[in-house]
């Protein structure tokens, strides 16, 4: 489990696949594992390609089972072959469409770190193939597997890859001095002012189309709490810049985003009683 | 904190009104001024003397 990191996706997998289907049924039974897999392959594959790097971080060898030695190369490559097969052949069960999908995306997962390709160093690639496989996949393949295409479905597909690009511009800006040193990617190509503009940018989509849904009546009013929080994040990232201290942002901690959310619940939901 | 307060309500305002909804989104704005004050006195509280 370690090798998998399941702690880190158990969470958004659950809620990407029941906000896009969520009826407890044979398709249901067979999307859960399939993403299950996928997620697993995806960690994993990053762990074994990553096992060299790691192992020049004091933190990051002890999170990397390969970089320490407890799991052998042999036993390694033994699970993600297992992991690729087992999510060949249950997304081959749901359809045509879903098994090249999901093949597809094995291809852009296993390359994002996996030489000579290794998207996570090409500027503009990184950032791309993070914002369509992390966080936002279980969600896109449980709506693709389900054949549910919503205006609620597609507006919650962008605001999941805007999040996943948020998290990815996010993490790159807070390991701006060490991965200088090493790689290149988006964050070190453009600097971090203009990488500050670029979290703008993703903020300020969600936040119009929100809005844009919202008032032609296309979309509940709950989802307005998407538009609001991006307009929350704007404003911290604007603080943020004032001061200077841009490697030391943190927006993306867990209880900052619960306080915010609860506090721009408030209007959210008297409007919801009202309108 | 009340800051997003503030913020949310001004762009739920703002939905309400472009939905034609004037009475939600004039409640609405009254809440994102109060707020707006609210933080605009603990703000002048927290600077320091002289």
């Amino acid at each position: 489990m370690r090798f998998f990191r399941t702690q880190h996706w158990t969470f958004h997998i659950l809620l990407g696949v029941f906000l896009a289907y969520s009826r407890m049924d044979y398709l249901m039974s067979l999307i859960l594992p399939v993403v299950f897999c996928q997620q697993a392959f995806l960690f994993a594959s990053n762990d074994y390609f990553d096992r060299e790097i790691d192992a020049q971080d004091p933190k990051k060898r002890n999170r990397n089972v390969l970089s320490s030695g407890e799991l052998s190369l042999k036993k390694a490559r033994s699970v993600l072959g297992i992991l690729v097969f087992a999510s060949v052949a249950l997304s081959a069960c749901m359809g045509i469409i879903p098994f090249l999908v999901n093949s597809g995306w094995l291809v852009l997962a296993a390359f994002y770190t996996a030489p000579p390709i290794r998207f996570k160093k090409r500027v503009g690639f990184d950032l791309l193939v993070h914002g369509t496989t992390v966080l936002s996949f279980p969600f896109l393949f449980a709506m693709v597997a389900s054949g549910s295409y919503t205006v609620r479905n597609g507006f919650i597909g962008v605001v999941l890859v805007c999040i996943s690009l948020l998290a990815q511009v996010l993490q790159e800006v807070r390991d701006f001095e060490t991965d200088s040193l090493i790689e290149r990617n988006t964050v070190i190509a453009l600097g971090l002012q203009r990488s500050f503009g670029i979290l703008l940018v993703i903020l300020f989509v969600p936040l119009i189309l929100s809005s844009f849904l919202v008032v032609t009546g296309r979309i509940s009013v709950v989802f307005s709490i998407v538009g609001s929080l991006c307009l929350c994040w704007m404003y911290d990232l604007h603080r943020t810049w004032r001061t200077g201290r841009l490697t030391e942002i943190n927006i993306n901690a867990f209880g900052d985003i619960l306080r915010r959310t609860a506090v721009c619940m408030v209007p959210v939901v008297l409007a919801w009683i009202a309108w | 904190m009340i800051i997003y307060l503030a913020l949310s309500s001004l762009l739920l305002s703002l939905h309400a009104l472009l939905r034609g909804r004037t009475g939600l989104s004039a409640s609405l704005l009254i809440l994102a001024a109060g707020a707006m004050l609210v933080q605009m006195v603990l703000r002048g509280r927290e600077e320091p003397p002289g």
